[in-house]
């Protein structure tokens, strides 16, 4: 509420074209659903986020499994994953563009690259800050292997894991936009780079309010809803 | 606290230590833990295993768990050699690591699912030992919302749920208050009673071995080694018998003190000064605790 009247207020006294203030944002939100291109272009990009999220929790899953259980992955791969980290997802689309050309295949591969190393970095630190004891006593109850994982190392480490999860997240949302706004068609980043070349001001910022919008209820829905149940399962909560 | 408990038959396992040695890897070398210990254990005792720190208690209990491996020698249970962990030798640690993702009921389960025990025989098995530890009033109960005493008779439910012919202890009343922990003497006395298991049983408090243990085997440091066997010859239940066990604590207390005082002297400073045999000393030990 705040923000909205500090900005009706700002608006009044700048160009509406360099600033446009919220009316004029309504009423460009309006027009894109009337016409149901803003409707289409958030089914599409969460298509495409849906579906590299599911990649990359597949890749980062296994690749921190591997590193998590053996010591020699870990130090073969520990340097170049950290390497590819520190490079900027979107880095990997003039490559992705060239394998993939300009397909949701080549959108699809930088989300992937560019939120399942945070996955897998999560797994294994998770998976290592785990108490001893929670192993040792497993193993005296005869848990080995894969179970071991699944039944009690993964859960230990789970609180840990949802966090990164919760990165991976924004990363892969980051990743998508960036794709979108330079070179791939349709979606919510095509809709903010139209809203430039017209010029239109008013789309731009309602396509960015759409974009937080959307960022705030999967957070708020999904992630801090998750690790509020788990704190007080845990008995995390003060 | 529920009176006198009958004896039960005895279910116990037998377990023998022969010749056992375990060496760890140390700056420079190999360091020797435990050295030559040979101890039978009979089916349905109740062995305490008593000493200052580092002197292997735990080592020896890993050895049973099948945790770790002896360097020489041989660990028999039941006349067969451990080859590993097993459900037929559970383990309490000092911390119960009961699971805090599952309720009390499912970390009592969790033991039974891993062995593929059939669905339909873990609920009642589980119901059997929560009752028997108290606990059965609180299964559905998060594992956060359970005092520390609640927890050590939890993780004890889990250990007996699985039937083992050894119960392995390593110091499980040691983070508890004095009161918790003479209530929980009792039931795990009771428990010991009732079902004839075999206990092997690790702490450094004096009294503690005295008030549970037929019998105590006091170990020596650097290397860890037998250096006496003490039987306890209380009538049971003890809880009454406190005099009696006090009087004979002070009696195994005198048999450790050049012991204690051995291990300070390897462990302080050149320059930190002695207090007189057993004083303070005792206390950094936590040695003859309730005394």
């Amino acid at each position: 509420m705040v923000i909205a009247l500090v900005w009706a207020a700002a608006s009044r006294f700048v160009d509406p074209e360099v600033f446009p203030g919220p009316r004029l944002v309504a009423s460009a939100l309006y027009d894109r659903l009337r016409d149901g291109s803003l409707f289409s272009s958030v089914a599409l990009s969460f298509r495409r986020l849906l579906l590299g999220y599911a990649l990359s929790l597949g890749v980062g899953g296994v690749l921190g499994l591997l590193m998590a259980s053996s010591e020699r992955f870990r130090q073969a791969t520990g340097p170049a994953i950290t390497g590819l980290q520190a490079l900027p997802s979107v880095c990997w689309l003039p490559l992705g563009l060239l394998w993939f050309g300009l397909s949701d295949a080549a959108i699809l591969f930088v989300i992937v690259l560019g939120s399942s190393l945070g996955i897998a970095i999560a797994i294994d630190a998770g998976c290592r800050n785990i108490p001893p004891l929670f192993v040792r006593a497993a193993r005296t109850m005869g848990a080995r292997g894969l179970t071991l994982y699944r039944r009690v190392i993964l859960p230990a480490a789970f609180p840990e894991i949802l966090t990164g999860l919760r990165l991976a997240w924004a990363f892969a949302w980051r990743s998508l936009m960036a794709g979108e706004l330079l070179f791939v068609t349709g979606g919510l980043g095509q809709l903010l780079e139209v809203g430039r070349e017209l010029g239109d001001m008013a789309q731009v910022v309602a396509v960015m309010l759409v974009i937080v919008m959307l960022g705030l209820s999967t957070e708020h829905l999904i992630f801090a809803r998750l690790q509020e149940s788990l704190r007080v399962r845990w008995g995390l909560t003060r | 606290m529920s009176g006198p408990v009958a004896r039960g038959p005895i279910s116990g396992a037998s377990v023998s230590l022969r010749g056992v040695r375990k060496d760890f890897p140390s700056r420079g070398g190999v360091s020797t833990t435990l050295e030559a210990v040979d101890l039978e254990i009979k089916a349905g005792e109740f062995l305490c295993l008593l000493g200052p720190s580092g002197c292997g208690k735990s080592t020896l209990l890993n050895l049973i768990a099948g945790l770790d491996r002896p360097s020489g020698g041989a660990v028999l249970v039941n006349g067969g050699e451990v080859q590993g962990p097993g459900p037929d030798r559970t383990v309490m640690f000092q911390d119960p690591a009961l699971y805090p993702w599952l309720s009390l009921r499912q970390n009592v389960a969790f033991p039974l699912e891993l062995q593929g025990v059939a669905a339909s025989e873990i609920g009642p098995r589980v119901e059997r030992a929560l009752r028997m530890v108290h606990l059965w009033r609180f299964a559905d109960a998060p594992i956060h919302t359970l005092s520390g005493g609640m927890k050590q008779r939890g993780a004890l439910a889990r250990s007996l749920v699985s039937e083992p012919g050894t119960l392995l202890m390593d110091e499980p009343f040691a983070a508890l208050d004095a009161q918790t922990r003479d209530v929980l003497y009792s039931e795990l006395e009771n428990v010991w009673l009732s079902t004839g298991k075999t206990v092997i049983f690790v702490t450094h408090n004096v009294r503690e071995a005295v008030r549970l243990g037929d019998r105590i085997v006091v170990l020596a440091t650097r290397p860890g080694r037998i250096r006496k066997v003490i039987e306890v010859d209380l009538p049971r239940p003890r809880a009454d018998a406190e005099r009696n066990v006090s009087l004979l604590s002070a009696v195994v207390m005198n048999e450790l003190r050049d012991e204690i005082a051995r291990v300070q002297r390897e462990e302080a400073d050149d320059a930190w000064e002695m207090g007189p045999p057993g004083g303070a000393g005792g206390h950094r030990f936590g040695m003859g605790g309730g005394l």
